[in-house]
């Protein structure tokens, strides 16, 4: 009936489920929800069950065009802000001397769906290879799955692998920080079915000192909210 | 979405025109005043912009996603950054000012949803639906609503899950999904 906590089912468990989906949780008990149903069958069916209601609820709202100001503002501001994670984004995804370099490691793989909330961050015990690029590849030990920075010159590239997908309604998030400095915002990104991504990572990484991911709610957030599920030093 | 992703701000223009209508309707909706729901909306769609590599197809539409964006936003918004400005009177003069076109046999098909997603609104009890729409559209929290009816928080919960299963019912597979 659930995964790791065969009770949680006879404690109530799916009474969240609603407001949840609502966005009637206030914001800790919805990270609270979120980690709980990452070993609760009950409470990730009830979400799955009723998440489809909230995708045609916002039909109901009386229907209005944009403005021709709102539009022209939105691509005034997207045609100034060219795409930052595009570029790297693009690169073929693994070469099959890094693909042999990954069997080589033979990097843990934590099953899929261990409890992000139990998460215990390991130590980056990178070892340089050479990148794609001809530049120095950092390979990550990730707390989640696994997970590769490769930085070619200034530039970097995440690879996930075997990352549990980011509960409802939260997304990965990418920070970049420089020294003591709180982390910066970066890009935000989901995995795959299989638990992949390859991220590139915006602008360039002089002065960075580390790369983390954390999960945090759609759209985004200006801190983290949660620990990191991955943590790279630059 | 690749073309975006791949940073075409032309396939953005497309998803804007596509999506923005209802984005702007739902953040609308539940602000009321149109300078904040534009405020809303741009944010959500910059956002967007900067993050569509996070966009997973087998999660749902683009239309859903960009929904649950704006919807979290307004929700932050209410919470967080505005909460003086939320449920302000509503600007009457809007829907002269910008109403919706029925443009597209698509379009025709969404009033249809609506209608069907209103209708199913309309069927449930008053106090069920009183907590949905408190709650979706309202940016209320569960503890919030249960302190403004006097009730119980487990009682409001209880009514916001048996309302979303009875929609669930009643709209069947939901309609209106726009890839």
């Amino acid at each position: 009936m659930t995964g790791t906590d065969p009770s949680a089912g006879q404690r109530g468990c799916g009474n969240d489920a609603a407001p949840y989906l609502l966005g009637a949780l206030e914001p800790a008990e919805a990270r609270a929800f979120a980690d709980h149903m990452q070993s609760c069958a009950v409470c990730r069916d009830e979400v799955a069950a009723l998440a489809p209601v909230l995708d045609v609820l916002p039909a109901s709202a009386a229907r209005y065009e944009v403005s021709a100001g709102l539009r022209r503002r939105v691509m005034r501001a997207v045609r100034s802000e060219p795409k930052r994670a595009s570029g790297l984004a693009g690169r073929p995804r693994r070469s099959p001397r890094r693909r042999r370099l990954r069997a080589a490691l033979a990097l843990p793989r934590p099953a899929v769906g261990v409890a992000l909330a139990l998460v215990v961050l390991i130590a980056i015990a990178g070892s340089v290879q050479l990148g794609s690029g001809g530049g120095p590849a950092r390979v990550i030990q990730a707390s989640v799955g696994d997970a590769q920075l490769h930085v070619a010159g200034d530039h970097g590239e995440l690879t996930v692998d075997h990352l549990p997908p980011a509960p409802p309604y939260r997304v990965y998030e990418l920070w970049l920080q420089r020294g003591s400095d709180m982390p910066a915002p970066s890009t935000l990104f989901a995995v795959t079915t299989r638990g992949t991504a390859v991220v590139g990572v915006p602008g360039d990484l002089t002065g960075i000192t580390r790369v983390l991911v954390t999960v945090e709610p759609s759209g985004g957030s200006r801190l983290p909210t949660t620990r990191p599920v991955i943590v790279a030093r630059v | 979405m690749a073309l975006v992703h791949d940073g075409d701000a032309r396939a953005f223009e497309v998803i804007f025109d596509r999506h923005a209508g209802p984005a702007f309707s739902l953040a609308y909706r539940m602000c009321g005043r149109r300078a904040l729901a534009e405020e809303i909306v741009q944010e959500s769609f910059m956002s967007l912009w900067r993050s569509a590599a996070r966009y997973d197809r087998s999660r749902g539409s683009v239309r859903s996603w960009v929904l649950r964006v704006v919807h979290n936003r307004a929700i932050d918004a209410f919470r967080r950054e505005l909460p003086a400005a939320k449920h302000d009177v509503a600007d009457d003069w809007i829907s002269e000012a910008f109403p919706a076109r029925e443009r597209t046999e698509d379009e025709v098909e969404r009033r249809s949803d609506a209608r069907l997603v209103r209708s199913a609104l309309d069927g449930l009890p008053a106090d069920q639906r009183q907590v949905v729409e408190l709650a979706y559209f309202g940016g209320f929290s569960h503890a919030q609503i249960a302190e403004a009816l006097g009730l119980p928080a487990g009682t409001v919960k209880g009514r916001m899950r048996l309302a979303l299963s009875k929609l669930r019912i009643a709209l069947g597979e939901p309609a209106g999904v726009v890839p």
